[in-house]
C-alpha cells in the first residue's frame, strides 16, 4: 500500500492527499477480491481433475475444453439454486455465518507479500494479525452449526472448534520459531531474513533442520485449521453429512466453500512467507523486472503449496476424532516446543557446523523418542476357539 | 527401518505413480467417455419389451390375446384389440401401450407370449423430460422389425425364426387333411357383444365400456341375460353352427369375466355354448379359430385337442375335459 502511495504521489504531484491515499487503499483491495477468488475457482478444478488422475479417472472435461469453464458454471449452478433457511433456524446468525466465513480469509491474504515492498498492509505484527484473524473463521463455524438447528451441523461445529484450537498451538509454536530466526513478526522482514544464500534459494528456512520441522508442523497446523482432507473431520461425510454447513444451500453453501478454499490458500501462501522465502527466488527483487519475477515466484510456490495439499487430499485418509486429538497435542505439540529449544541453540552456537550437527540431533533424537512413545504396536493376530 | 509417518509416504509415492501414470498410460484410464462412447451391451441384457414385425409394420405377430397383459406382473401393459365396424375382432391390437416408468423389466411377457410376438429390447436410451405420458409407450414406438430383433439378440432371434418356420410347416401339413373341418369353421364370424343387453345406446359410455358393463349386469342379474339367450341358443342347431350370435348375444363372451361366472351365465345353454363359455373369450386364434369357431369345432367333434387355448391355459382344458366327459364324449 505504501509502495502505490508513494508511486502515485511522485507521478500526479498535484493531486490532492485524499484520493491517492484512496487508490492506493483500493487497490489492493481490488486485487484480493479479484485474483484469490479467481485463484480458488481454479485450485476447485485442478483439484477435481488431480484427484481424477490420482484415481485414473479424467475428472471433469465436459464444460469447455478441458473442464475449463466447469468453475464458471458450478457457481452459476449455486447462485441459482434455492436457499433454503431451516424453519427452526436462528435466521440471523444463519445468514451471518457464510459471510463471517469469507472475511477472514480475505483479511488474511493483507498480510501476504508478493513483492519486495508489495504487501497490502506492511503490518509490523504481520504474523500476529493473520494468526488472529485465521481463528476467527472458527467463530464462522460455530455460527452455522449453531444456527442451523440441527444435530449434525452441531457435532461438526464442535468438532471444528474442537481441531482447530488444538491445532493453532502447535502452529503457533512453529511460526515462533521462524519469528526468533528474523527477528520480526512483520512478514516482509521475515521474507527479507531468508534473502541471502545462493540465488535468493539458499536463505530460505526450510533449508535449516528447525526450518524444515517447522515447515512440517506448520503445514500439517495449516490443514488442520482450514479442515482440508486429512483433518476434515467437522464435515465428514459418512458420519455427520456434512458437518456444520449440512443446513446450507446455493450461494451461502458456495460461500462456506470459497472461505475454505481461501483460507487454505492464504496459509499456503503464509507457509510459503515464513518457509519458502515468500516472493525469493532467481532475479527476484526490486524494481520492475524484479517485482515481476516476485510475483512470478510467490505465485508459483502458492501453486506448489496448492498442489501438495491436493496431493495429500488425494492420498491420506481421514484421521478418526481421538487420532486427530493424539496427534496435535502428543506429537505436534512436544515437537514444536522442541523446535523452539533448537533455533535457540542454532543462535547460541558459535560456528554454522556445530550449529547444524546440535539441531539436527536434537531434532531427530526427538522425533525418534516421539514415534516410540506414540507407537501403536502390532495388533495381536486373533485367534478363535471354534471357527478355525 | 520404520518411523512415524512412513506409511503416509509411501502413500504419497503410490497416489504420485497413479497420477502420472494416468497421462502416459492410456490403459489406467479405463472410463468410458459415454455420449462419444459406448459399452457394447451383451446380447443377453435386456431393458424393456417391444413388438417384432415381419416386414412391413402391418404385419406384426402380435394378436392381441392379452396374454401377457393378464400376465405382467406390474401391470404396466395395456391392449386393446382391433375390430372392424361390424365389430368382428381383426386379430391385432388396435391400442398397446407399455408403461415404461412401471415396467419392471421381468422379461415374463416374452416368456407367455405363444408367438414371439414380444421381446426384449436392449435399448438403454430411453430417458424422457417428462415422468408421466412421455413413459408410455404405443404401439407405434412399440413395433420394431424382425431385422432390428436380429442386429440386437442375433442367436435368440435365429432360435426364433427356426420355431416359427416349423410351427407353419406342421400347420401347413396338418391344414391339409384337416381342410374340411376347417373350412367350414372358417366362415363363423365371431358375433359382436355390441347389442346384448340392458345399456342403452344413448348411454354415456364408449362401446367397451357398454359392452363390459352388459356382461357384468347380466351376470349380476341371472334372470336377464340367460333368459334372453337361452331360447334364441336353443333354436341354434349346434352342428351347423350359428351364423351370427343370437340376438342377446353370448353374456359370457367378455374376458374381462372368471371361468364360475362364464360357466354361471352359460349354465342353461347348449353343450357348445358351454364349451365356449370355457374359453379365454379373448378371440385370440391361438388356437386357429376364434372362440365360437374352437367350440363348434370341439362339439361337432373336428377338433379333439382340448388344449389349444393358451390364453385359458390349464384352467379351460380341465374345463373341456371335464364337459367333455360329463357329455360322454371322452
Amino acid at each position: 500500500m505504501e509502495t502505490i502511495y508513494q508511486l502515485l504521489r511522485s507521478t500526479f504531484a498535484k493531486a490532492p492527499d485524499a484520493v491517492l491515499l484512496a487508490i492506493a487503499i483500493a487497490i489492493p483491495i481490488l486485487f484480493i477480491v479479484a485474483v484469490y477468488p479467481l485463484i480458488f475457482a481454479y485450485t476447485t478444478l485442478v483439484e477435481r481433475k488431480a484427484l481424477g488422475r490420482v484415481q485414473n479417472r479424467y475428472g471433469p472435461n465436459r464444460v469447455g475444453r478441458w473442464g475449463i469453464l466447469q468453475p464458471i458454471a458450478d457457481g452459476l449452478k449455486l447462485m441459482l439454486k434455492e436457499d433454503i433457511v431451516p424453519r427452526s433456524a436462528d435466521k440471523l446468525v444463519h445468514f451471518l455465518a457464510p459471510v463471517m466465513a469469507v472475511i477472514p480469509s480475505l483479511l488474511l491474504f493483507s498480510v501476504v507479500p508478493i513483492a519486495p515492498g508489495l504487501v497490502p498492509v506492511n503490518l509490523n505484527i504481520g504474523i500476529l494479525f493473520a494468526f488472529a484473524v485465521s481463528t476467527a473463521s472458527v467463530l464462522a463455524l460455530f455460527m452455522g452449526g449453531w444456527a442451523s438447528r440441527n444435530k449434525f451441523s452441531l457435532l461438526g461445529a464442535m468438532r471444528a472448534v474442537a481441531q482447530v484450537v488444538s491445532y493453532e498451538v502447535p502452529m503457533v509454536l512453529a511460526a515462533v520459531a521462524i519469528v526468533m530466526a528474523a527477528g520480526s513478526l512483520s512478514t516482509l522482514a521475515i521474507v527479507k531474513a531468508q534473502s541471502h544464500g545462493f540465488a535468493n534459494i539458499g536463505g530460505w528456512f526450510v533449508w535449516r533442520p528447525w526450518g524444515f520441522v517447522g515447515f512440517v508442523l506448520f503445514t500439517i497446523g495449516a490443514m488442520a485449521e482450514s479442515a482440508r482432507t486429512p483433518f476434515d473431520i467437522p464435515e465428514a461425510e459418512s458420519e455427520i453429512i456434512a458437518g456444520y454447513h449440512t443446513e446450507y444451500s446455493g450461494f451461502k453453501f458456495a460461500l462456506f466453500q470459497l472461505g475454505e478454499y481461501l483460507a487454505a490458500i492464504a496459509m499456503a501462501g503464509i507457509t510459503v512467507t515464513m518457509f519458502l522465502g515468500g516472493y525469493l527466488g532467481p532475479g527476484s527483487g526490486p524494481g520492475f523486472f524484479g517485482g515481476l519475477m516476485s510475483a512470478f515466484w510467490f505465485f508459483t510456490k502458492l501453486g506448489a503449496m496448492i498442489l501438495l495439499n491436493i496431493w495429500i487430499r488425494g492420498t491420506w485418509p481421514r484421521v478418526r476424532v481421538d487420532q486427530l486429538m493424539a496427534f496435535a497435542w502428543k506429537v505436534l505439540l512436544p515437537m514444536s516446543l522442541i523446535n523452539i529449544v533448537a533455533v535457540g541453540v542454532w543462535q547460541y552456537m558459535p560456528s554454522r557446523g556445530l550449529a547444524w550437527a546440535a539441531t539436527t540431533l536434537v531434532l531427530v533424537l526427538s522425533f525418534v523418542i516421539l514415534s516410540k512413545l506414540n507407537a501403536t504396536g502390532t495388533i495381536e493376530r486373533r485367534t478363535y476357539r471354534y471357527a478355525s | 527401518m520404520g518411523f512415524l509417518g512412513k506409511g503416509l509416504l509411501e502413500g504419497m509415492a503410490v497416489t504420485a505413480r497413479n497420477f502420472v501414470g494416468s497421462y502416459f498410460d492410456k490403459e489406467r484410464l479405463v472410463t468410458v467417455q459415454y455420449p462419444e462412447e459406448r459399452v457394447e451391451v451383451p446380447e443377453n441384457s435386456r431393458t424393456f419389451p417391444f413388438l417384432v414385425y415381419d416386414g412391413t409394420a402391418d404385419k406384426m405377430r402380435c394378436v392381441a390375446c392379452k396374454i401377457c397383459e393378464t400376465e405382467c406382473p406390474p401391470q404396466c401393459i395395456y391392449i386393446v384389440m382391433e375390430r372392424d365396424e361390424k365389430g368382428k375382432p381383426l386379430q391385432r391390437p388396435k391400442v398397446f401401450d407399455i408403461d415404461i416408468s412401471v415396467c419392471m423389466q421381468c422379461q415374463i411377457c416374452v416368456e407367455v407370449c405363444p408367438f414371439e410376438a414380444i421381446k426384449m429390447d436392449n435399448d438403454y436410451e430411453k430417458s424422457q423430460y417428462g415422468r408421466f405420458d412421455e413413459l408410455v409407450e404405443h404401439l407405434p414406438d412399440l413395433l420394431k422389425s424382425n431385422e432390428y430383433y436380429h442386429k440386437v439378440k442375433p442367436s435368440e432371434a435365429t432360435i426364433v425364426d427356426a420355431k416359427l418356420k416349423a410351427d407353419a410347416e406342421k400347420k401347413a401339413k396338418k391344414a391339409a387333411p384337416a381342410a374340411k373341418p376347417a373350412a367350414a369353421a372358417a366362415p363363423i364370424p365371431a358375433a359382436a357383444p355390441a347389442a346384448r343387453i340392458v345399456i342403452p345406446e344413448d348411454a354415456p359410455f364408449n362401446p367397451e365400456q357398454r359392452a363390459w358393463l352388459s356382461g357384468f349386469l347380466s351376470s349380476l342379474s341371472p334372470g336377464v341375460a340367460p333368459a334372453a339367450a337361452a331360447p334364441q341358443v336353443a333354436s341354434t342347431a349346434p352342428a351347423t353352427a350359428p351364423a351370427e350370435a343370437p340376438a342377446g348375444g353370448w353374456p359370457w363372451h367378455d374376458p374381462g369375466l372368471g371361468m364360475a361366472q362364464r360357466m354361471d351365465l352359460a349354465k342353461t345353454a347348449s353343450f357348445a355354448d358351454k364349451l365356449m363359455a370355457a374359453m379365454a373369450q379373448t378371440d385370440c386364434h391361438a388356437c386357429g379359430y376364434d372362440c365360437r369357431g374352437y367350440a363348434d369345432a370341439i362339439a361337432g367333434g373336428a377338433e379333439a385337442d382340448l388344449s389349444l387355448c393358451l390364453p385359458g391355459e390349464a384352467e379351460t382344458q380341465r374345463k373341456l375335459e371335464e364337459l367333455m366327459k360329463e357329455a360322454g364324449k371322452l
